[in-house]
């Protein structure tokens, strides 16, 4: 099971070319999704969740046919968004339950779903309260939740982790794993870490345009050899700011330590480090000054 | 707990393949939605259940209905509640309405259903159908209410109106009502405008009312007079609102739509802090017309029904001081019966359109004052002109005096004559500037005439009514009169009354034929028939019989049409229907988007009489018949050749000469002058082959150039 894309081009009606003739299969399992703002990647979820037409391309998710068959599509597939409305009024298990129809569980399906998915996101305790006064880590968990309702195959999480403490940030990326077992699971997120901990494979896109797909190992390898750990005075850090690429910097006394992507060994005076996720994502991005 | 083992728990394996996953998802999906469905419909009435509207609007529903039908007497709750309270209730309903649709806007609720991959279907359909459901209970529960409140005060209900009203008024009007007030409620961008179109559409109901009153045309007959023969007053069948006159209320809506629409072109405007471009002046202008024809179009109507009125009632109070002497200084002494009549036998010709009325009666007159009387004294509003009078065969002229007819023949205590009269006049519509006060009721369907507007001669000396309290001419329930209180009254008559007019539907107190005494009820009044003296008259146009008769002369006109120029190549002639401003009756002129085709007939004003009988009557909308020859969907050149054949046509068929001709017109009469009308006819036999493409005017020269050569050469016709 995966999903294929080919081609898959979108053009809002502005002219603005969010998706530039992409081709990627992303395999069952955890997939990260990185890019910087305005890269598409929220334009490629919202198409691949049914909710945007590409202008042209072909799409298969777990070989149904994304185009021709958006409603069996949608019965398959589980979408966090980055935000959404919710009925404030309602209760946290009465809106699980709404989410639950619009899917189009019968209704004894329902109540066993939500009751098990009240208790998985912790949401048990508070499931007869009005959602209007749930606080933002719990309206987070109240929308995985409502991703997960129907089993889907397929999963499209964007940006899940935003606004979450660390400690259930930890908990919802520890969820996503358990669940990757024979899903697909597609991770959209800006913070480098959820992928590099939760994800065998990636895919970084920019401008619309696939820019790499791998691994996240292959991914960090991309700036091997050319991290550096470079200390200088405190006083000369502004200085040397614009000449070099620092991605990294801690004061420890009068003196500054800093993370540097260059080609060279800065100043003559770095010590070599071994690349992290970021460090390859940003030299992906940006390039590795000489 | 693992995903699998989530899933094995939820009472499904996960699927090992695709083909499996295809076999899951492949469930029948009107299944799957229904489901959806049913979960808005549990989640949206949650949510409405949870907000104050409903409960407010249920609460003031009741009372409104319990309060107004209280103690009245009536079986015309329809009238009361569905003209006076409902209203309320609507208005209430989709302000509730749009500011749920509104506050689910503003809550981001759309993003909900934007932002997840759900079906849209059932989602709107659900709202629909939650809020519509929400107010049919309401409505049902103040219906209810009305309904015991009449039962309890010791009255009957009108079943068949409460029938009708809910077959076709209340599903139709919430319909009408929800659906709208959901969509301004989820465009609207502020509460404020959300608020101001919600009021529009409300105001705009009268428009729905309108359509609904001309819609007798497309009911099934007996469906027609089921509800025509119960006596169910025009308003019962299709209120809307209250009963205010449409076309004045038409006008006033207008008016609010030409103000608002400048308002917000002002606005528009004002927040862009542009320099006023062209679009801009445009609409402006179009606004500031708009304002200025419905002002004047107030201002003649308010003219015409009131002011005129208010004059004529003037001159009539000062003619007749003498009112006075006779009541002794009581009006409600009067009325008095130095005569009685009985036996009436009446004939009635009535035609809406024309507000006229002409009248023949037959009847005895008896003396009953105790006193020798010089004169035979009866009353008969003066609108009407006495044509004939004979007194026990003999003619005689009588003498008029403001309301008052004198016939100069003796009657002795107890004598009694037979008196023949013929009469006939215009009945005016009588309001007064302070209120509905009413003594007759027109309107464009209809003429209702209550005994007490004195339309039939009534014994003796009688002051006709003017002004009838606070009341309307339907005097119903809240009027603080009763029958008794009429200062006209009719002692007990036989009656045998015939009433004819052209194309109408004709309702009236008695059966047409058998004879029947006083006490017969006004269609729609609370009072039971014992009560009530005289006689009415209800008439009002059968909108089927208009659609036959136009059907008829639009299949007429249609053959003539033929006859002169058989269309090879488009087929027959046919009919095109284009929109119009609605209540002017203006057509717009055809165009290519309405459906015309080149060389098409358009009979735009008998195809509207089909649907708005109203129209039929407009000697506007009947001139329209065979006007236009639709030029539009040719080339400018080509439209100008076929305007002029078309007015050819019309001169061929009416023999009445365009007053405005112009070059081609001219060259079809020399043609027809020179070589006959046949001739002439030929030409356009010979473009008409040429459609669809249509002749240009080289061909039209052509054409008449070798007519002309035949002609010439001896082949020519005459006419």
């Amino acid at each position: 099971m995966e999903i294929r894309l080919e081609e898959v081009t979108k053009t809002y009606s502005g002219g603005v070319r969010a998706l530039d003739d992409l081709t990627l299969t992303i395999p069952r399992g955890m997939f990260g999704l990185l890019g910087p703002n305005g890269a598409g990647k929220t334009t490629l979820m919202r198409i691949l969740v049914t909710l945007l037409e590409p202008t042209a391309g072909r799409i298969t998710i777990a070989g149904i046919d994304r185009l021709r068959e958006p409603h069996r599509v949608r019965q398959i597939i589980g979408y966090l968004p980055q935000e959404f409305g919710f009925y404030r009024r309602l209760t946290a298990r009465e809106y699980l339950e709404f989410a639950a129809g619009m899917k189009g569980l019968p209704p004894a399906q329902r109540r066993r779903q939500v009751d098990e998915l009240l208790v998985r996101v912790n949401l048990d305790r508070d499931a007869r309260r009005p959602v209007g006064g749930f606080s933002g880590g719990m309206k987070r968990r109240l929308g995985i939740a409502q991703a997960l309702l129907g089993d889907p195959r397929v999963l499209v999480v964007d940006e899940p982790t935003a606004g979450l403490d660390p400690e259930e940030r930890i908990r919802f990326r520890n969820l996503l794993t358990e669940l990757a077992g024979d899903r697909v699971i597609l991770l959209s997120t800006h913070i480098v870490a959820d992928v590099e901990s939760a994800c065998s494979a990636l895919a970084v896109i920019d401008r619309g345009r696939l820019r790499f797909t791998g691994s996240p190992g292959e991914l960090a390898r991309q700036a091997e050899g050319r991290v550096w750990q470079l200390t200088v005075p405190a006083r000369d850090f502004e200085r040397l700011r614009g000449g070099l690429r620092i991605v990294g910097a801690r004061r420890v006394g009068d003196d500054m330590e800093l993370r540097v992507l260059s080609a060279e060994n800065p100043l003559g005076q770095g010590t070599p480090l071994a690349p992290t996720l970021e460090d390859g994502y940003l030299a992906l991005m940006e390039g590795v000054p000489a | 707990m693992s995903g699998q083992n989530v899933a094995r728990e939820w009472g499904e394996s996960p699927a090992p393949g695709v083909g499996a996953t295809a076999d899951r998802v492949g469930a029948p999906r009107w299944g799957a939605g229904l489901h959806m469905l049913l979960a808005v419909v549990q989640s949206q009435g949650r949510l409405a259940f949870r907000s104050a509207g409903p409960w407010i609007t249920l609460a003031t529903a009741v009372a409104l209905a319990a309060g107004i039908s209280w103690g009245g007497a009536t079986g015309r709750i329809f009238y009361h509640y569905n003209e006076l309270g409902a209203p309320i209730f609507y208005l209430l309903a989709m302000l509730f309405t749009a500011t749920a649709a509104r506050r689910e806007h503003s809550e981001h609720v759309e993003e909900l259903i934007g932002a997840l991959p759900y079906e849209a279907a059932p989602w709107v359909l659900g709202r629909f159908l939650v809020q519509y459901l929400i107010w049919l209970a309401v409505s049902v529960v103040a219906w209810a209410a009305a309904g015991a409140a009449v039962v309890l005060s010791g009255h009957p209900l009108d079943l068949h109106a409460l029938a009708l009203n809910w077959v076709v008024v209340v599903p139709a009007a919430l319909a009408y009502a929800t659906a709208l007030a959901l969509l301004i409620g989820s465009l609207a961008r502020s509460a404020v405008t959300a608020y101001f179109l919600t009021l529009l559409a409300w105001l705009g109901g009268p428009l729905f009312r309108l359509l609904a009153s001309r819609s007798t045309v497309f009911l099934p007959a007996p469906i027609f007079e089921f509800f025509a023969g119960v006596r169910v007053a025009p308003q019962g069948a299709t209120g809307f609102f209250y009963n205010v006159d449409l076309v004045f209320f038409n006008r006033l809506v207008t008016l609010g739509i030409a103000v608002a629409a400048l308002a917000v072109l002002l606005l528009a405007v004002a927040r862009r802090r542009r320099r006023v471009a062209l679009p801009y002046a445009l609409l402006l202008g179009l606004a500031l017309l708009l304002v200025a024809g419905a002002a004047r179009e107030i201002q003649l109507d308010w003219g015409l029904r009131y002011k005129t009125v208010a004059a004529e009632m003037r001159r009539v109070d000062a003619a007749e001081p003498w009112y006075e002497e006779l009541s002794g200084g009581a009006v409600m002494s009067i009325p008095t019966y130095p005569v009685v009549t009985d036996d009436y036998d009446l004939t009635v010709v009535l035609s809406p359109a024309h507000r006229s009325l002409a009248a023949r009666a037959n009847f005895a007159v008896t003396n009953v004052s105790g006193e020798p009387l010089k004169e035979i004294p009866l009353t008969l509003r003066q609108n009407f002109t006495v044509t004939a009078v004979t007194v026990d065969g003999e003619p005689v002229t009588a003498r008029r005096q403001g309301d008052h007819l004198f016939l100069p023949v003796p009657l002795a205590p107890g004598e009694t004559k037979q008196v023949s009269a013929a009469w006939e006049g215009t009945v005016w519509q009588w309001r007064l500037q302070d209120g509905p006060r009413a003594a007759a009721h027109i309107d464009e369907e209809s003429v209702l005439l209550p005994a007490h507007y004195g339309w039939y001669p009534l014994p003796g000396i009688q002051r006709l009514t003017r002004a009838v309290g606070q009341c309307s001419e339907f005097l119903p329930e809240y009027c603080p009169l009763t029958p008794r209180d009429l200062p006209v009254g009719h002692p007990q008559a036989r009656f045998r009354i015939r009433v004819s007019g052209t194309d109408l539907h004709i309702r009236h107190s008695g059966d047409g034929e058998t004879a029947v005494t006083t006490g017969l009820y006004l269609v729609g009044t609370p009072w039971p028939e014992e009560e009530l003296h005289g006689l009415l008259v209800s008439v009002s146009p059968d909108n089927r019989v208009q659609a036959e008769r136009a059907a008829a002369e639009i299949a007429g006109l249609m053959a003539e049409y033929e006859a002169m120029i058989p269309r090879q190549a488009l087929g027959p002639v046919r009919l095109i229907q284009v929109h119009d401003d609605l209540y002017h009756g203006t057509p717009w002129l055809p165009t290519a988007g309405s459906g015309a085709t080149p060389g098409s007939l358009l009979i735009h004003g008998q195809e509207l009489a089909r649907y708005w009988p109203g129209y039929f009557a407009d000697t506007y909308g009947i001139s329209v018949l065979a006007l236009w020859w639709p030029q539009y969907g040719f080339t400018v050149e080509q439209g100008r050749l076929y305007r002029d054949f078309q007015r050819y046509m019309e001169y061929v068929r009416t023999g009445e000469q365009p007053r405005y001709p112009d070059t081609v017109f001219e060259r079809l009469l020399r043609v027809e002058q020179t070589a006959g009308r046949e001739a002439a006819l030929q030409v356009l036999r010979e473009m008409h082959a040429l459609l669809p493409a249509g002749p240009a005017p080289e061909d039209f020269e052509a054409a008449i150039g070798r007519i002309m050569a035949t002609a010439d050469h001896g082949g020519g016709t005459t006419r």
